[in-house]
């Protein structure tokens, strides 16, 4: 039994599916592309199928009436309440790493995400992301010797 | 014996055995956390097999892999929480066993089906991968497209609640794999003026994204920690905690039978052990002449789900090894690892790589003796350990790994961006059950089917319909569209979660 969820998100996939084939247009093609099969055929092929998929889950939720609501409220408080909070810590990691170098952004990440898992405890909060960010620093900056992005703010606090 | 020479390879490298037995060890404790796929562990760990010996890293990763499915039974039998999806069968004789306290006879059988599964898929790959390999090493494009073709239909449409979402996963995987240089004109596609897109997004963010800071979301949001404490207490007769040659004889032509289903499982691209061990459980219970005692604790049920689940493993590899088509996303990890190391994975590569490749086949071997010694002896201490993991603790700890780890692929931050984006979209096909292993799968095969099916439509007037001229060709698009067909014929669940059925 399709679910009243799925006609929406067969919208919102069949959107990206005429995304990519509308993107796909500005895909520079070679002089001689023989037989249409240059570089816009894979792309053009698979988001086209997408959107045509995507309707057909559109299509089979309308037709089967499909049950349950449109959306399910509670799920969405769970998921704004736990999920965006640690989403946003993941997109927000990376310009925290330009401002703040590798290591502070790891202790204030860790932290959110203890946070965000329910941990409470001080000394967890404490030890757990100064713990991390120390291994990992030990470990991919000084033993594997990878690039340590420091960030702005250090050396604008240096002077 | 390539396989005797195999073993001197393994053995003359001290660093390989270490990480055959970390992996083996790890593996094992993987699988028994539940929530903790080995996937996942696999994507955080593979940065770090840049910085090893070939060999080294691909058994690493492939131990890892190997006894992480055996793991997963442990808390599946002791807490009724299946440690991998694949052990999802084993809780429903397994746990009835531990309440009646006898926990001790069925990890016992678990690890002796386990066991015996994978050795026969081991041997499987060992002695016969490479006859299949000299027979497809003279395959063409066409012939490639229609593997490529039917790998994509059975991914797309096997895996997931919905056969149409399986499919969008699929297209969606081919779709993302044109991003970067078109690779037969080297035109940029999709790359928005963006340089670090100009050569394609990169594996090891995106499956970092797609299993590990997906899962750390989908456990914010579940939040089910801390269900694996309450442990039965065990029988004081001592025959309920091991196993007897009558009950082994009675289980074995059932390990005998899963086995084989569970290498014909193995060997097809995407369907995997999750499948494997509920077909396995259920043929079982069909043939049985007491299915009364079913769901009450038969040890038979335990066996045949271990031995059907295990058995993919190494079957798993000979699509991989022989096609390039991996047929899980371990095996899809494993072909990462190979990419890592600048060797291309095909028929070729038991030619090429032939020391490399046999030392991996042991290290195999060496993995299942391991796991049947450490699981025959400890699995119930492994259980009561896992029983202790802090999870609220280590899933904050894996979600900023995961950034390392995406940035030590190549020390660019573009990639822990990327692992990032990939992680909410793989919540999002997680949350509305669209299928992860197809979009992988696809995402890794996409640029060898876009060059297959673009040579194809060259090579003939005919365009597409060559592939009706081709015997070969037809007859793995003849595997697919069976494939499909059983699938619509006999509907099967698999959630992304783990949770798994069979109607």
């Amino acid at each position: 039994m399709a679910a009243k969820a799925d006609v929406l998100v067969g919208l919102c996939v069949a959107a990206v599916g005429v995304a990519f084939f509308i993107g796909a247009e500005t895909i520079a093609v070679e002089a001689a592309a023989a037989r249409d099969v240059g570089s816009r055929f894979v792309p053009r092929l698979a988001s086209a199928l997408i959107a045509v998929l995507a309707l057909l889950l559109v299509v089979n939720g309308l037709r089967e009436r499909a049950r349950g609501p449109w959306l399910d409220a509670g799920a969405l408080g769970v998921a704004a309440v736990r999920v965006l909070p640690l989403a946003v810590a993941a997109l927000v990691f990376v310009p925290m790493v330009h401002l703040a170098g590798y290591t502070v952004a790891t202790i204030l990440a860790t932290l959110a995400a203890l946070l965000l898992f329910g941990n409470r405890r001080w000394w967890v909060l404490l030890a757990v992301p100064i713990g991390l960010a120390l291994l990992i620093d030990h470990l991919f900056f000084d033993t594997m010797q990878l690039y340590r992005p420091e960030g702005l703010l250090p050396g604008l606090i240096a002077g | 014996m390539d396989i005797i020479a195999g073993f001197g390879t393994l053995f003359s490298s001290t660093e390989s055995l270490l990480f055959v037995v970390l992996g083996s060890v790890l593996g094992l404790l993987v699988g028994a956390i539940p929530g903790l796929t080995a996937a996942a562990a696999i994507a955080m760990l593979m940065p770090v097999t840049f910085y090893l010996e070939p060999l080294s890293a691909l058994a690493f990763i492939y131990t890892l892999s190997k006894t992480a499915s055996f793991g997963g039974s442990i808390p599946a039998i002791l807490f009724n929480t299946p440690g991998t999806a694949a052990a999802a069968a084993t809780q429903i004789e397994g746990y009835p066993l531990t309440r009646q306290g006898k926990q001790g006879k069925a990890l016992k059988i678990a690890v002796i089906a386990s066991a015996i599964g994978d050795t026969f898929s081991e041997l499987l790959l060992i002695f016969g991968a490479v006859y299949i390999a000299i027979y497809t090493a003279r395959i063409g494009a066409p012939e490639y497209f229609a593997v490529y073709g039917c790998a994509f239909i059975i991914v797309g449409s096997v895996i997931g609640a919905s056969v149409v979402k399986g499919l969008i996963s699929t297209l969606f995987g081919i779709l993302v794999a044109t991003v970067g240089l078109d690779p037969i004109t080297a035109l940029p596609r999709y790359d928005f003026g963006i340089l670090e897109l100009s050569s394609g997004l990169n594996l090891i963010p995106v499956l970092l994204g797609i299993f590990v800071i997906s899962e750390v979301l989908v456990q914010a949001e579940q939040r089910v920690f801390g269900q694996m404490t309450a442990v039965a207490p065990r029988s004081p007769d001592p025959a309920d905690s091991r196993v007897s040659w009558p009950e082994l004889r009675r289980c074995l032509p059932t390990i005998a039978r899963s086995t084989s289903f569970g290498v014909v499982i193995g060997m097809l691209p995407g369907v995997g052990a999750a499948v494997a061990c509920f077909v396995g459980y259920a043929e079982a219970k069909r043939a049985s002449k007491t299915p009364e005692i079913w769901g009450k604790g038969a040890i038979e049920g335990v066996a045949a789900s271990e031995a059907a689940n295990n058995s993919v493993s190494g079957a798993n590899l000979i699509p991989l090894l022989t096609l390039g088509v991996p047929g899980s996303t371990a095996a899809a990890m494993l072909m990462g690892v190979f990419m890592i190391h600048g060797i291309h994975i095909g028929p070729q590569v038991f030619i090429t790589s032939r020391d490399l490749i046999y030392g991996l086949f042991a290290a195999g071997l060496v993995s299942i003796a391991l796991y049947t010694l450490i699981g025959y002896f400890g699995s119930n201490l492994i259980g009561r350990m896992v029983s202790f993991v802090p999870i609220q603790i280590i899933y904050p700890i894996i979600f900023v790994t995961a950034f390392i780890s995406a940035y030590a692929v190549n020390s660019s931050l573009f990639d822990v961006l990327v692992a990032s984006v990939f992680g909410i979209i793989g919540y999002l096909m997680r949350r509305f059950d669209f299928s992860l292993p197809a979009f992988i799968i696809a995402f890794i095969l996409g640029g060898g089917a876009e060059v297959a099916l673009r040579r194809t439509l060259l090579m003939s007037d005919a365009g597409i319909l060559i592939l009706l001229e081709r015997p070969i060709a037809l007859i793995f698009l003849a595997i697919g569209l069976a494939v499909v067909i059983l699938r619509l014929s006999r509907p099967l669940r698999i959630g992304n979660g783990g949770r798994a059925s069979v109607s």
